[in-house]
């Protein structure tokens, strides 16, 4: 969902999904507070976390559910796809079996979730290179074949995991700019403060 | 007002009144609802005809029924707490001290038996000598930290520490034999189990533990023996290729857990918790492994360990592969066939679809909504979900929300709770976010509430937080359960 504020420019709604184990929450603990732990403990059901960013001359927050990817919490989390003005589908490069996985989790966002909502494909781990499983041409075709796209990132050496939320955010901004010529094109994107602002509730719904 | 005329205006409130029938029929609301007994369902409508008559032991929360409208605040907390306090001191007082426990059947321990009980279990068989060393050796920091804890009785006349002794004299005579009565030991329990009995207590409270002392020793041989030969049958290679996902599941999950406490580090440990979960889940294809039984697991190990720790170690930082091999097989087992107990009662949390959380869910949200409407309208207005938040309290526990030794107190009153951790878990869920109301109110968004509400602040709560958060949920429970017509109100206020 992208909603106008009056304090911000805009609010996006992204979740990140993906099998259990992927490095989902260190995505965003690496994105949000710049912090990684290696023995994060598993979630459970849903995580939250927010960052503001500053596009252009524009203000936005950005609001990531974290879910939680076993298969017994599917029932809970997909109730979480809906109104998600984005979506990460995250694997891990170690693990052809999170990698088989991306068609269930791109057919459960399609389904849950709105129609036509931007996707971004992450293979997360790329630290571990000598324990790759998923060749980088086998993930990329995937992603060609399903117009997401594609991208690398090692949470650990915090490489290329603003690029993956950038690549996500700059795709609403700009099927939403399609619909709302009042937002510029929006690349390149410059994100700054980190910082938890607080904010006015009352906003407009824009989907 | 004196602490003593507030007491006394308490008490003149007490009038046991039964819970609001009225209007039980007809009501088309959740709470009306026929449910069948399946475990970790809430019980289906009774309606509850007689006022509450249990009076539970130390520390028991206030037996009145306060009018369902009315929030107690914290001075009422204190009031009933100092009530629970006086009543507990003038039963303690009756108990001679030195009674005799020679009646009660004498087993010599047997230390390099691979079976053999461990401490907390021969407590039970030299209760006068463990008793009398236990009064002597009570050291001072503990005395003063029982003193600072119930600093706010000062002035009635009594030393905690007859308390504490007349309590552990209690437990000693009822688990001494030669039939426990198991309703004596859950009302003692209710209040907090001594450490030094907790073990036996919750082998008892579990089922798994005979009230019989004659069968206790023979039975808990072949329970042992039991979970042996599954190991001999399941945890061999032919079962893990059959079920690689389940173990490979385990396997990344239980190196993250407790990684802060250095003994679930040792890689010994993590061995124990990977074949218990692996044994009951391949026993327990209904729901199989879901991630957080993991953490429901680590009490039960904890409170068995340390019944084998010596006294000057820590069970934080204890080698676990010190202790004598047979004593980690005899922790192993008995924490397997206790989780195995205790999971049984809520199954349905972790079948397909959870409908054991939903529901209970579902329940909190109509709890809080007619307890404290003002809150419940203020997540509605930022568009928080229950689930959001108490999905992972439901699935949990509470594990992720407490410090451990907060969640063994929590336990010592679900276990002596019969359906405890089904029925009283949602009471002491609505309890404990009403604890933070007036925080929560205070938020001003979607994004503080949640991020307020994923790390509510516990860290530093102890048994006595614990305890009021008990009684709340004890108020809450005889308001509310079985007593449908109190949520109706609240239901049609909102539809109108």
């Amino acid at each position: 969902m992208v909603t106008i504020d009056e304090e911000f420019d805009m609010v996006i709604k992204l979740v990140l999904i993906g099998d259990t184990g992927v490095g989902k929450s260190n995505l965003l603990s690496r994105y949000t507070r710049d912090e990684f732990n290696s023995e994060s403990k598993t979630t459970i059901g849903v995580d939250f976390a927010t960052r503001t960013i500053q596009i252009g001359k524009k203000k936005m927050k950005t609001q990531i559910w974290d879910t939680a990817g076993q298969e017994r919490y599917r029932a809970m989390t997909n109730a979480y796809y809906r109104g998600a003005a984005g979506a990460l589908i995250v694997f891990d490069i170690c693990s052809l079996n999170s990698f088989d996985s991306i068609g269930r989790w791109l057919q459960e966002i399609r389904e849950y979730g709105d129609p036509g909502v931007p996707i971004v494909l992450v293979g997360n781990k790329f630290d571990l290179k000598h324990l790759r499983q998923v060749p980088i041409s086998t993930a990329e075709l995937f992603a060609h074949e399903n117009s997401l796209k594609y991208i690398e990132t090692s949470a650990l050496l915090n490489s290329n995991v603003e690029s993956a939320f950038q690549f996500l955010i700059t795709e609403i901004i700009n099927s939403f700019s399609q619909v709302h010529k009042d937002i510029q094109e929006c690349t390149p994107l410059t994100f700054e403060d980190r910082s938890d602002l607080s904010f006015r509730r009352k906003c407009c719904v824009i989907n | 007002m004196s602490v003593g005329t507030k007491l006394f205006s308490f008490l003149s409130k007490d009038t046991n009144e039964p819970p609001d029938t009225r209007d039980l029929e007809g009501s088309g609301s959740f709470w009306r609802q026929k449910g069948y007994k399946v475990p970790g369902h809430a019980q289906p409508d009774v309606v509850c005809t007689s006022p509450p008559h249990k009076v539970y032991g130390a520390q028991h929360p206030p037996k009145y029924v306060a009018d369902s409208d009315t929030k107690v605040s914290q001075t009422d907390h204190l009031v009933a707490y100092h009530r629970s306090m006086v009543t507990d001191i003038e039963e303690g007082f009756n108990i001679p001290l030195t009674r005799s426990h020679s009646d009660g059947v004498t087993r010599p321990p047997d230390a390099t038996s691979p079976l053999s009980d461990p401490p907390g279990l021969k407590f039970e068989f030299d209760i006068k000598a463990h008793f009398l060393n236990k009064v002597k050796h009570m050291s001072q920091s503990k005395a003063e930290e029982q003193r600072s804890a119930f600093r706010g009785s000062e002035g009635l006349g009594y030393d905690p520490n007859d308390r504490e002794t007349a309590k552990l004299e209690k437990f000693g005579k009822s688990l001494a034999g030669p039939n426990t009565d198991i309703n004596v030991i859950r009302k003692l329990s209710w209040g907090g189990i001594p450490a030094q009995l907790r073990g036996t207590t919750w082998q008892l409270l579990c089922g798994y533990l005979p009230t019989n002392i004659d069968r206790r020793e023979s039975t808990l041989t072949r329970k042992r023996l039991e979970y042996r030969q599954y190991l001999d049958s399941y945890y061999k290679k032919n079962v893990f290729d059959n079920n690689h996902d389940i173990m490979k599941q385990i396997q990344v999950d239980v190196p993250r857990m407790n990684s802060e406490i250095k003994l679930f580090r040792q890689q010994v440990v993590r061995e124990v918790f990977i074949r218990v979960l692996f044994i009951w889940s391949i026993r327990h294809p209904a729901s199989g492994y879901v991630q957080g039984i993991n953490d429901l697991l680590t009490p039960f190990f904890i409170v068995f360990l340390s019944s084998y720790v010596p006294a000057d170690k820590n069970t934080d930082t204890i080698e676990f592969s010190s202790l004598p091999q047979c004593h980690q097989d005899t922790i192993e087992a008995d924490s397997y066939w206790c989780v195995n107990h205790f999971l049984e009662g809520i199954q349905d949390n972790y079948t397909f679809e959870q409908p054991g959380i939903q529901l209970k869910v579902a329940k909190l949200r109509e709890i809080v909504q007619r307890v404290d409407n003002n809150l419940h309208q203020h997540l509605i207005d930022n568009e928080i979900e229950y689930m959001a938040f108490s999905f992972r309290w439901m699935n949990n526990l509470l594990m992720r929300e407490f410090p451990l030794h907060c969640i063994i107190r929590l336990w010592d009153t679900y276990l002596s709770e019969r359906e405890g951790f089904a029925e009283f878990h949602l009471y002491t869920c609505a309890a404990f976010l009403l604890t933070f109301s007036k925080q929560l109110i205070a938020k001003p968004d979607l994004q503080a509430l949640i991020l307020f509400l994923q790390r509510l602040p516990t860290d530093q709560w102890g048994d006595r937080d614990m305890e009021l958060l008990l009684a709340e949920a004890y108020r809450l429970k005889y308001t509310f359960e079985n007593a449908h017509g109190h949520l109706k109100v609240a239901q049609s206020k909102d539809s109108t």
